[in-house]
């Protein structure tokens, strides 16, 4: 009797995992392609300020950034930053310089790099630094490492 | 890593953290009521919050600060459209920085560059938000002065760097500028 009873407890809470998982990850692409895919028609003044969230972790997975986040971090600063109702929220309740200002000019950012010519020559030396510093962060499996370490 | 995801990682970051803790009033109103007297505050007021706050999610250590935090502070101090870019050295195609700043530029004011609905949605808004602060704008005087702005301008800057950009990208963001102007 306690088995199945504990069987059940614990089948609803796999199902309701998947189901939450199933729910963000479409809320996620749902943002992606409003305000992507649809550029430039794009408005985000009708989304969640979730969607910001999701927005900004979708956009860094699929430039292959979330690697070098500490992902877990990074969410609960953005939970906080965008919660209206935090001391610490970062985007306050303006008219235009609101969290969905912060996701239009994220989506436009992206747009104008995914534009910006294949062939441009890209050179600075203190971003030839960061790149090596964040590859050689990457191949040491995301430990911490310093500039020096890295230009080793 | 390569260098464009470099430029990419810094783009993204920016545009999340560019704005942070704005409290709703220009930086032309700051100067004249509060008397602040540097030159880009609430740009400054960003860089600040975001520097301080990275280290949580991006576990820096000091010396990866010092390489990262100026390349960021520039990036964000950039979008004040107040002071103007260095722009001429793009002809040259080797400033990935000032390739960084022009797209986080551009980015900040992407509602010129997208179809006229979305455009008039946002300089609404800016107009509330003027309104709202006190700053007496009338709606004639908002709608010469962002006939001005892009005219004179974000036309003049666009169409100094659309190389940067492939044919298809360039001839879209032009023709929404164009069409926003003649809707003004």
């Amino acid at each position: 009797m306690g088995d199945s009873r504990f069987t059940a407890i614990f089948s609803f809470a796999i199902t309701a995992a998947l189901f939450y998982y199933l729910h963000r990850h479409t809320q996620i692409k749902k943002a992606l392609q409003t305000l992507t895919a649809r550029w430039p028609k794009s408005d985000s003044t009708d989304l969640h300020p979730n969607a910001l969230i999701s927005l900004a972790l979708q956009l860094l997975a699929h430039h292959g950034l979330l690697q070098y986040f500490d992902v877990g971090a990074f969410y609960k600063l953005l939970t906080t930053l965008t919660d209206p109702h935090s001391k610490h929220s970062g985007y306050r309740d303006h008219p235009y310089h609101n969290i969905h200002h912060a996701m239009h000019v994220l989506t436009n950012v992206h747009k104008l790099f995914q534009s910006l010519r294949a062939d441009l020559e890209i050179n600075t030396s203190d971003m030839e630094k960061l790149a090596l510093f964040l590859g050689k962060r990457s191949d040491a499996g995301g430990a911490a490492m310093t500039r020096c370490e890295a230009l080793r | 890593m390569t260098r464009r995801l470099c430029l990419t990682f810094l783009g993204l970051a920016g545009a999340l953290f560019h704005d942070l803790e704005h409290d709703g009033c220009s930086n032309k109103l700051h100067r004249e009521v509060d008397g602040n007297t540097s030159t880009s505050p609430l740009e400054s007021k960003s860089v600040a919050l975001s520097i301080l706050l990275f280290p949580s999610f991006l576990r820096l250590k000091p010396l990866d600060q010092a390489l990262f935090s100026p390349l960021f502070s520039s990036l964000i101090l950039c979008t004040d459209i107040g002071n103007k870019l260095q722009t001429d050295h793009l002809k040259t195609q080797k400033e990935t920085e000032t390739y960084l700043h022009y797209c986080m530029r551009l980015g900040d004011i992407g509602c010129v560059f997208q179809d006229h609905a979305t455009y008039e949605v946002w300089s609404r808004a800016l107009f509330d938000e003027n309104t709202k602060a006190g700053e007496g704008v009338t709606a004639e005087a908002m709608r010469e002065s962002q006939r001005s702005f892009l005219t004179n301008y974000v036309r003049q800057e666009l169409n100094h760097n659309l190389k940067l950009f492939d044919g298809a990208a360039a001839a879209e963001y032009a023709s929404c500028l164009e069409k926003n102007i003649a809707m003004l």
